[in-house]
């Protein structure tokens, strides 16, 4: 019995109860603690009103499908999928109106035409036919656009100029809900078809009602024959903004091209790092197998359960179906077959690295089994640690949003706007949770992998200082200059500071790795990334989305609890039953 | 076998080799494939030309502006005359001023919204025409008629099209959302338009699309417009190509490159990657990359975004170009080394890599040189008959390869790219299929043939990227190709099978450059072809000339 065992066993036996107390409290006010910062950050840096997803899957469809009865389609007919995407057109205009505008012209916007930055998109496509509709729906539930891919040479009215028009005034005010006197008309554009005559308006919201500096909120009304085809609204921002400051600057492109050559540096190390864990056979590569098996597994069951969203690249005319689906399975498989190779070596190099150069540190089994309870005090940190280090994430990244916010530079958290549009993305599938415990799994799992080639680096320089200087270079910059691509508006010192609280926050959770084991790193990646999840999923107005919320909380406690009090302890019980077996086969061999 | 008869068996290997190339090179150029193309004018002279137009018509100093010409080619609109009307009557409708095929040249400057693009077809006729002007920029306010009418006196002075009874306006736009002018835009379309000799498009339209800013040119295109039902039905072929490329290229990842990575690391553990001959060859293959990237910088600038500054551009390009040369050389260098130790395990009696490309004063890479060589005539040979025989009886169709050579026609010496696309190819296919992926596969399914199959079906159907009818006329070709080259790699190794596909792919690409007018970069290509030869020849002279004095002393 070491020091602190002997220590917490006299604590024990003092003061039982206060001991009890003391513990639960604190682990409950930690995790309220940053699920607090982390939901008030979301809050704050998303455009709410906008980004808060108020209907699920089911209903979104529903809502596609009347659009497309309303012009006579029977979506029955039609190939379909759905997707709850981030609208990259529009991210420009966002960074514009984050410049120069306010929340409420995002609000406003949405109000007026239905523009969105994130929402569903239902796509309809006929096999061998020119023919698909794309009904783009926001996520509160309103027609944010329809497009409808309709033939050359479909047949149709020959309207005049108008009489078109006078088919898409009635048009905006009933189903769109625009008031025609908000609108001023840009341009029309008349094309004669074979059979028919074709019009597209161009309006502006007048400046009255929505005005961002030079910025103006537009949409597009397409008249095919008789037939209102077509909405797409759209904020036009100046052409001089577009060209000057989405460019980079001198420095920021010296940056970015020494991230570049950093990236290609760290690349050589990696390849090297292999070559020298390859020869020192450090690598587990039974462990590294197995794990690749599961993974091909979970990734089968996240490509079924991501069935809805299939289609969604296939399109009207051109290729067939069985051509695309062809093409997207083959790529699929591909694509599975390629992650099970990472994985295999980076649970290889990662398990192998930690067994071979940090044996002398306590085993899996002393570590993480639950056989105990809570009455480790080993657990308790590998538990709470991610945590911790979760809440300096999140908390440093609403500090960095704040000071964007008071120099007036869009920079959204990474935290929150950007990466909950990421998460989102999960929505159009079967069951989100699901689709969320593959991200965190495959997160943990890379980590893994980097963990190993620190510890290969460590081995190889003698030096953790030198590690962590090297670590914090070439993850710091080429993050920054990358960054430089994805928030051309925010400035270097700004992405910098950052970089270095993320290598700041990576740094700490190396070493607390150290001080405890290599499966708080694990956990600490399912933990940091299911509850972030599982906070953007809770935090939407949708019940089945709140439900998929829980459902991944659920799920988390499952895996951490039911590892250690089931799943550990089986393993290793039976690789010791193996080497017992191993051992005694020998020893009948050798008689 | 004796002295005499191995000398016969060279002198009729020999023969097979010329005899194969000279059948091979006629079918090639008079049966199928090539374009006739009469050019009337070359890049050179079409930049010229478009200086010219833009100092007379704009009244600007050319000389101001930086300028890049590079040819472009309209793949669909090739296909559907070539389908339709035939390969010899669209070269004379190319000739005639259609553009599937032109001359386009860019003037721009950094920084400067305001940039000019001019085509010429072959023939020298202005056929597309852009003015890049500011969203913000003013000009005159007129009515849509004065416009239309300024378009249609554009058309009259500036093109062979003038707007009468047999073109259909078809479009009109007005466009009043610019600050400070409006803009419009009309299209005509012209249908059973008879040309020169006597053709026609068939079910395709030609249309004429104006852009004007206010009362000034802003664009100007003519262009072929297709059916949409044919363009759907080609886009559907092209599909078929599409899948089968995929999955040979999941085949090659799943079969060729993860085992690669798995026995690099075997090897690495067992120490038994000896790596030195790889990495010469890979720092060759990246050297020819690096500088084939920077040769290829015209076509860099064709694309440069003006609104980045110019410097940072040519940053830009440089370190893309290196990443290239490092990715395509580190390739080259893993499949050599990992492909070498495999070979020697299963195939122990084929000289290694070092053996391979040691001295060409060995016998063994003289005769590797020559059996590569005659593999180059007996691959032209193969291919060429091929689509002749297949034309002819099986109705096989593949797109005339007037697109060989094309990228080339933007770079500061076109033959480079012939070099590039030869070394490239050789190298990091041979070293991939055959050297590691006939000796991996043999090593687990016993037989040989199955392994020369399977990679040649693989390797075939990887290249299966273009429109073909049927879907898999390309990918047995090369299949077919993949077979011979396996067969004489287990007999001779891989100098042989590097020989004849850098000379295979360095060849067609000349050939390539010959058709389009660069005829002296043309010749440049055929000397870097004969090159293995040449070197083999000087090593055998110098072989021979060394043992006679060997043996001369001797006897002394």
């Amino acid at each position: 019995m070491d020091a602190s065992q002997s220590e917490e066993a006299n604590q024990k036996q003092f003061l039982p109860m206060l001991y009890m107390w003391k513990r639960t409290i604190t682990v409950v006010a930690v995790i309220l603690a940053i699920l607090g910062v982390g939901f008030a950050s979301y809050t704050i840096q998303t455009n709410e009103d906008a980004a808060r997803v108020k209907i699920h899957r089911q209903e979104a469809k529903e809502i596609a499908n009347s659009e497309l009865e309303k012009r006579d389609l029977d979506p029955q007919n039609f190939v379909q999928s759905i997707a709850f995407q981030p609208r990259f057109a529009f991210t420009q205009a966002e960074s514009y109106i984050a410049q120069y505008g306010t929340e409420q012209n995002f609000a406003s916007a949405l109000q007026i035409t239905g523009w969105s930055s994130v929402g569903w998109t239902v796509s309809y496509a006929k096999d061998g036919e020119e023919r698909a509709v794309k009904v783009r729906i926001t996520p509160q539930g309103e027609v944010s656009s329809v497009n409808q891919i309709y033939p050359d040479d479909g047949k149709g009215a020959n309207l005049d100029e108008s009489q078109a028009r006078e088919k898409v005034i009635p048009y905006l005010q009933e189903e769109r809900g625009i008031n025609p006197e908000q609108i001023e008309e840009q341009s029309v554009e008349q094309t004669q078809r074979a059979n028919r005559t074709d019009y597209t308006f161009t309006y502006h919201v007048s400046s009255d009602s929505w005005k961002v500096n030079e910025a103006n909120l537009a949409f597009q009304v397409d008249v095919e024959g008789n037939s209102v085809n077509g909405f797409s609204p759209r904020v036009d921002i100046p052409e001089e903004w577009r060209r000057t400051e989405a460019t980079p600057n001198g420095g920021e492109f010296a940056l970015l091209g020494l991230s570049f050559f950093l990236i290609l540096g760290a690349l050589g190390v990696v390849v090297w790092g292999f070559v020298y864990a390859l020869r020192e056979q450090v690598m587990m590569f039974n462990i590294g197998k197995w794990a690749a098996y599961v993974y091909i597994g979970i990734a089968i069951l996240a490509t079924l359960n991501a069935l809805p969203r299939f289609t969604l690249p296939y399109g009207a005319g051109g290729i067939s179906l069985n051509n695309f689906l062809a093409i997207a399975i083959g790529g699929k498989v591909v694509q599975i077959a390629f992650m099970a190779f990472v994985v295999f070596l980076a649970i290889a190099l990662g398990i192998g690295a930690w067994k071979t150069f940090m044996s002398s540190y306590w085993g899996l089994k002393e570590m993480y089994t639950f056989d105990r309870g809570w009455n480790t005090p080993r657990i308790r940190e590998i538990l709470l640690t991610p945590l911790v280090i979760s809440g300096i994430f999140v908390g440093s990244q609403f500090a960095i949003a704040k000071l964007a916010e008071v120099q007036n530079i869009y920079m959204p958290a990474l935290s929150s706007n950007g990466f909950t549009q990421d998460l989102l993305t999960v929505l159009g599938t079967f069951i989100p949770a699901g689709a969320a415990v593959q991200g965190f799994v495959m997160s943990a799992v890379l980590l893994l992998g980097a963990l190993g080639g620190v510890l290969v680096g460590k081995q190889v320089l003698q030096s953790w200082w030198k590690i962590f200087v090297l670590l914090g270079i070439s993850v710091m910059l080429p993050t920054t200059g990358v960054l430089l691509i994805t928030y051309p508006l925010s400035t270097v010192a700004l992405l910098s500071l950052s970089t270095l609280i993320n290598v700041c926050v990576i740094g700490l959770a190396v070493v607390l790795v150290l001080r405890t084991n290599l499966l708080a790193y694990v956990l600490m990646s399912i933990e940091l990334m299911g509850l972030s999840m599982s906070a953007a999923l809770l935090v939407q107005d949708d019940m089945w989305i709140r439900i998929n919320g829980v459902i991944l909380l659920v799920i988390l406690v499952a895996v951490i609890y039911g590892g250690g009090k089931y799943g550990i302890p089986f393993v290793m019980q039976k690789m010791e039953t193996r080497k017992e077996n191993t051992f005694k086969d020998a020893q009948s061999k050798d008689q | 076998m004796n002295m005499n008869m191995r000398r016969y068996v060279y002198i009729g290997a020999g023969i097979l080799g010329i005899g194969t190339f000279i059948v091979g090179l006629l079918l090639l150029l008079n049966v199928r494939s090539f374009y006739k193309v009469d050019y009337q004018i070359t890049a050179e002279e079409a930049e010229q030309k478009a200086h010219t137009f833009l100092q007379e018509s704009y009244d600007i100093e050319t000389g101001k502006y930086q300028t890049s010409t590079q040819m472009e080619q309209e793949n669909k609109a090739l296909a559907f005359l070539e389908r339709n009307i035939g390969q010899q009557e669209t070269s004379t409708l190319i000739e005639n001023g259609l553009p599937v095929f032109a001359y386009t040249t860019r003037a721009f400057q950094a920084q400067q919204k305001e940039e000019f693009k001019v085509q010429y077809a072959p023939n020298g006729e202005l056929t597309s025409f852009s003015h890049s002007i500011p969203e913000d920029a003013k000009k005159e306010q007129i009515s849509q008629d004065s416009a239309l009418q300024n378009a249609k006196a554009f058309l009259k002075a500036q093109t062979p099209y003038e707007i009468s009874e047999e073109w259909t306006q078809i479009t009109s736009k007005t466009d009043n959302s610019l600050p400070n002018r409006t803009d419009y835009t009309f299209v005509w379309e012209r249908s059973g338009y008879e040309f020169a000799n006597g053709n026609t498009l068939g079910e395709a339209t030609e249309r004429i699309r104006m852009h004007m800013h206010g009362g000034d040119v802003g664009e100007y295109a003519y262009t072929p417009h297709l059916p949409q039902a044919w363009v759907r039905n080609y886009e559907d072929l092209q599909a078929n190509n599409t899948t089968a490329q995929m999955i040979a290229q999941a085949a090659m990842v799943l079969g060729f490159i993860v085992p690669i990575l798995i026995f690099f690391g075997k090897a690495v553990m067992d120490r038994t990657l000896h790596p030195k001959m790889a990495i010469f060859t890979g720092v060759f293959v990246a050297l020819v990359v690096l500088i084939a990237q920077l040769n290829l910088f015209p076509q860099a600038l064709f694309q440069y975004p003006t609104e980045w500054p110019f410097g940072i551009y040519v940053g830009y390009i440089g370190i893309a170009s290196l990443i290239s040369a490092l990715v395509l050389g580190g390739i080259v260098i893993l499949s050599g080394a990992t492909g070498d130790v495999v070979q020697k395990q299963v195939f122990s009696k084929l000289p290694s890599l070092k053996d391979s490309f040691s001295s060409l004063y060995t016998a063994r890479v003289q005769k590797g040189i020559f059996v590569g060589s005659i593999l180059f005539g007996v691959h032209l040979f193969v291919v060429n008959v091929y689509y002749t025989v297949g034309g002819a009886y099986f109705n096989f169709w593949s797109p005339g390869a007037l697109s060989v050579g094309l990228n080339a026609t933007a770079t500061y010496l076109p033959v480079i790219q012939a070099l590039f696309i030869g070394v490239i190819a050789a190298f990091s296919e041979e070293y991939i299929f055959r050297m590691f992926g006939i000796a991996f596969l043999k090593r687990y399914l016993k037989y040989t043939w199955i392994a020369i199959l399977i990679t040649a079906v693989v390797w075939g159907f990887v290249h299966s990227s273009y429109t073909t009818i049927p879907w898999f006329v390309r990918g047995v070709e090369v299949t077919i190709i993949g077979v011979i080259m396996g067969m004489v790699y287990v007999r001779y190794g891989i100098l042989p099978v590097i020989t004849s596909h850098f000379m295979f792919n360095t060849f067609l690409m000349s050939i390539g450059l010959l058709v389009l007018n660069y005829t002296w970069n043309a010749i440049a290509g055929f000397g870097i072809v004969s090159i293995p030869i040449i070197l083999a020849i000087i090593g055998f002279v110098s072989s021979q000339r060394k043992s006679k004095i060997t043996k001369s002393e001797a006897n002394t």
